[in-house]
């Protein structure tokens, strides 16, 4: 069955990855700008509403409106691959940054409790956290292998016990500064020399105050990594799709800027300068909940519960970043810039387990690459988010003008000056990013050396697997299906609720009586069962043709975009019988359905299709008292019968 | 007695609208007979007219069933309401059945052109009846028109009686 999450999930999945970033943007950007860090790291969070706006335009565009599609649509299959491959690094370090700073979380409170208890040795932070981040992304590889449904799951719990640790640590942060007293922190920016990069020699970064915010600015807008991830459950997203995707957005919007936005000034408020970043650079919330007022016992609690929960989060990160990374390779897989057989299903579970094995293979080298160091695989890491961001704000600007049908939602500012339309709030987040994207390619080494070496490895593996597969001819995507084989219909086995809807197909050029039935049913809970017949023409059918055909695929392959893009579940089934009417009417009444949805025949005229469908109808429902519904759709009409 | 619902082929059926048994030797010689019969049967009927639209009708898709069974059916204008017609042929007719069976029963339908839709019950109705292997036996069976007509309402009234 192909089953869609609500909003809530979706923002789940999402804020996995992104409101996980409060375990660590403040020491990492502390370390690179001082103390100021907490106005730049809000400002990046505000900043991140606008771009989320860029990624829901793009989505209502295209039900895959990731970044290689917008940016393919937009400016040409190499900038596309060299986007995604920017991309992929960011989704490839999601992982390691997220597990080794839960580590990092994990190994301070051990030491701590250590050290209470007046033991002489500690745990080695470094390797620690290398090793339980490999364990977390070993955990969640399992978990991506079994599916999605799955993990959203396990994102929704994490979610529910973050949003408990956040309302208690905004609560006792607030108790805190309300008995010691606030103090804001500092504008003035304190540069490390690491954080100039190339610009160490000159005084540029430091003496002129634009640059210098730019550069600050470049340093936090890691706090934004996550928002492909968006992209990638808008396929998953149930209807209706673009106001359940704004929807997410918001609720990541409020949910980040209250977790990453002010845990980073409660930081610098109240944990003591001389020890913040000595001491708590790697697990700033963790020494958060140890400045806090009220008993030691408490705040020791208090920070185990932070660790536990930062655990959680940063472990839904490492997930997030698995979903993500295979949504974006499947989607390149599928135009053929990475070889098909990436795409192949796992046998039991349907998941494409190459890919996840490729992406956490690349995780875990990325982890023992690092030795555990988060400010390491911090810097490295905005590389990939800000450059997908450019290429992807650029392709919309573009597309504004090259793709003009409506979109059911846009990026607000703009002006008409009279037959055009200038996207100005488009092309003023592109023009922020591209600029931060700039300053960040001069000021961090790390990530400018790293990010080039990764995008441009992905880039010659995309090229190259493109370049072989158009040697062996056109590329038609198809998907990849598990099929199971089974002599009779149980409708609770294959999870269908009396009431459903059949809807019989055969020719992927003429499913207007899915789209159809698929717009009506968006409006009621009602399971959709499409159907394809397997016509045997021996004597007797014997139902044991196992061969799931090309052109089977072909038509589940359109059934599956159609489904994607209103966000309702198919049952998808292969039916065989050597008779078309027969084998539908059958299933119809196994699975207690109410209505069959049949396209206009090329054949047949559509009171014969109805006077078929009603005398199998007959045959095979013997009692003759329920109610059966039988609609002929075509892109023009909707005929409708009473059985 | 119970009454027959309106839409059921009993309350279309007479004994002059049942031929126990019928000598044609094709599919095209039985559609002819069934036209003809109706033609006389039910005068203000163009028996022409019904030949050609069965043939019509069967151009686009065959009505014969498995088990024996046909259900040649139309939809003619101009008709107060719908029709029915029984027919039987003792030796069986290859009339390219699904399941490659000759076929020995024939109910024709006629519904009123004016009423799409109207008749869908009739057909499922009838579908069901032929369906059943009991009143398929029966209707083998039956020595006469009217014994074929009693097969015909004993059937209808056990599935009413069933589905209420």
């Amino acid at each position: 069955m192909l089953v869609f999450i609500s909003f809530w999930r979706a923002a789940a999945i999402v804020l996995c990855d992104m409101a996980s970033t409060v375990y660590y943007i403040g020491g990492i950007v502390e370390q690179a700008i001082g103390k100021a860090a907490p106005w730049y790291i809000a400002g990046v969070m505000l900043f991140a509403y606008a771009v989320r706006g860029v990624y829901i335009e793009s989505c209502a565009m295209f039900v895959r409106g990731g970044v290689y599609r917008v940016v393919k649509e937009a400016m040409g299959g190499t900038l596309a691959k060299l986007s995604v491959s920017a991309l992929m690094f960011d989704y490839v370090l999601t992982g390691p940054i997220s597990g080794v700073s839960a580590g990092q979380y994990i190994v301070g409170l051990a030491n701590e409790l250590l050290q209470q208890i007046g033991a002489q040795v500690a745990i080695p932070s470094a390797a620690g956290s290398a090793v339980i981040a490999v364990a977390i992304t070993l955990y969640f590889w399992r978990q991506n292998i079994l599916g999605i449904e799955e993990s959203s799951d396990k994102a929704m719990k994490i979610m529910g016990v973050t949003t408990v640790m956040v309302v208690v640590m905004i609560l006792w942060c607030g108790a805190t500064l309300w008995t010691r007293g606030a103090t804001l922190p500092p504008f003035a920016l304190h540069f490390s020399d690491d954080s100039l990069g190339w610009l160490a020699g000159t005084s540029w970064g430091r003496q002129i105050g634009a640059i210098g915010i730019v550069v600050a600015f470049g340093h936090s807008i890691l706090a934004m990594s996550g928002e492909e991830s968006l992209a990638q459950v808008n396929r998953e997203l149930a209807h209706p799709k673009v106001p359940n995707l704004v929807r997410a957005g918001l609720v990541i919007f409020l949910f980040t800027v209250l977790t990453t936005g002010l845990f980073s000034f409660f930081a610098v408020m109240i944990i003591p300068d001389d020890v913040r970043m000595a001491s708590y650079s790697d697990n700033l919330v963790g020494g958060l909940a140890m400045y806090m007022i009220g008993p030691l016992s408490v705040r020791l609690a208090l920070r185990a519960f932070v660790v536990v929960v930062g655990f959680l989060i940063l472990a839904g990160a490492v997930n997030t970043a698995i979903v993500g990374s295979n949504g974006v390779l499947n989607r390149v897989a599928e135009d053929g810039v990475l070889p098909d057989w990436f795409r192949h299903p796992h046998r039991r579970y349907g998941t494409t387990y190459r890919i996840i094995d490729l992406v956490v293979g690349l995780q875990i080298f990325t982890i023992v690459a690092s030795g555990g160091n988060v400010y390491a695989l911090g810097e490295a890491y905005a590389f990939g988010v800000v450059w997908s961001f450019v290429f992807k704000s650029l392709s919309m600007v573009i597309l504004r003008f090259k793709d003009r049908r409506p979109r059911e939602w846009r990026v607000p500012l703009n002006l008409r000056i009279g037959r055009t339309e200038l996207p100005l709030g488009l092309m003023l987040i592109f023009a922020i990013l591209l600029v931060t994207a700039l300053a960040n390619l001069v000021t961090k080494r790390v990530a400018t050396e790293w990010g080039a070496v990764f995008t441009v490895a992905f880039f010659a593996v995309f090229w190259l697997s493109e370049r072989a597969h158009h040697h062996h001819g056109a590329v038609q995507h198809l998907e990849k299906f598990n099929v199971r084989y089974t002599p009779d219909l149980d409708p609770r086995a294959v999870g269908i609720r009396p009431g459903c809807i059949v809807v019989p197909v055969r020719d992927p050029g003429n499913l207007a009586h899915l789209d159809r039935a698929l717009h009506d049913a968006e409006r009621e809970d009602v399971d959709v069962v499409v159907p394809t017949v397997k016509v045997e023409r021996d004597l007797v059918a014997t139902g044991h043709n196992p061969n799931f055909t090309p052109d089977e695929q072909a038509v589940f392959t359109a059934v599956v975009d159609l489904a994607e893009r209103h966000g309702k579940s198919v049952v998808p089934l292969v039916l065989t019988s050597n008779d078309a009417f027969f084998a539908i009417a059958r299933t119809a009444q196994e699975l207690a359905a109410r209505e069959v949805v049949f396209g206009r025949s090329g054949s047949l005229a559509p009171d014969v299709q109805a006077e078929s469908f009603a005398i199998r109808w007959g045959t095979v429902e013997p009692r003759g008292d329920r109610d059966m519904t039988v609609r002929i759709v075509s892109a023009r009409e909707d005929v409708r019968f009473t059985l | 007695m119970a009454e027959i619902h309106p839409t059921h082929v009993t309350s279309l059926l007479s004994p002059e609208l049942i031929l126990p048994s019928i000598a044609a030797r094709s599919k095209t010689e039985v559609l002819a007979t069934l036209a003809a019969h109706m033609g006389t049967a039910r005068p203000h009927v163009d028996g022409r007219l019904l030949e050609d639209a069965l043939h019509e009708r069967e151009r686009q898709s065959s009505t014969a069933l498995e088990n024996g069974v046909a259900i040649p059916h139309v939809r003619l204008a101009g008709i107060p309401g719908p029709l029915a017609l029984l027919a039987r042929s003792v030796d069986g007719i290859d009339c390219n059945a699904v399941d490659g069976h000759p076929t020995r029963l024939f109910l024709l339908l006629i519904a009123v052109a004016e009423q799409p839709g109207s008749h869908l019950r009739l057909l499922a109705s009838a579908a069901r009846m032929l369906g059943d292997a009991s009143c398929r036996a029966g209707l083998l069976a039956a020595p006469s028109a009217e014994e074929l007509l009693a097969v015909v309402r004993s059937h209808e009234l056990r599935t009413q009686r069933r589905a209420a």
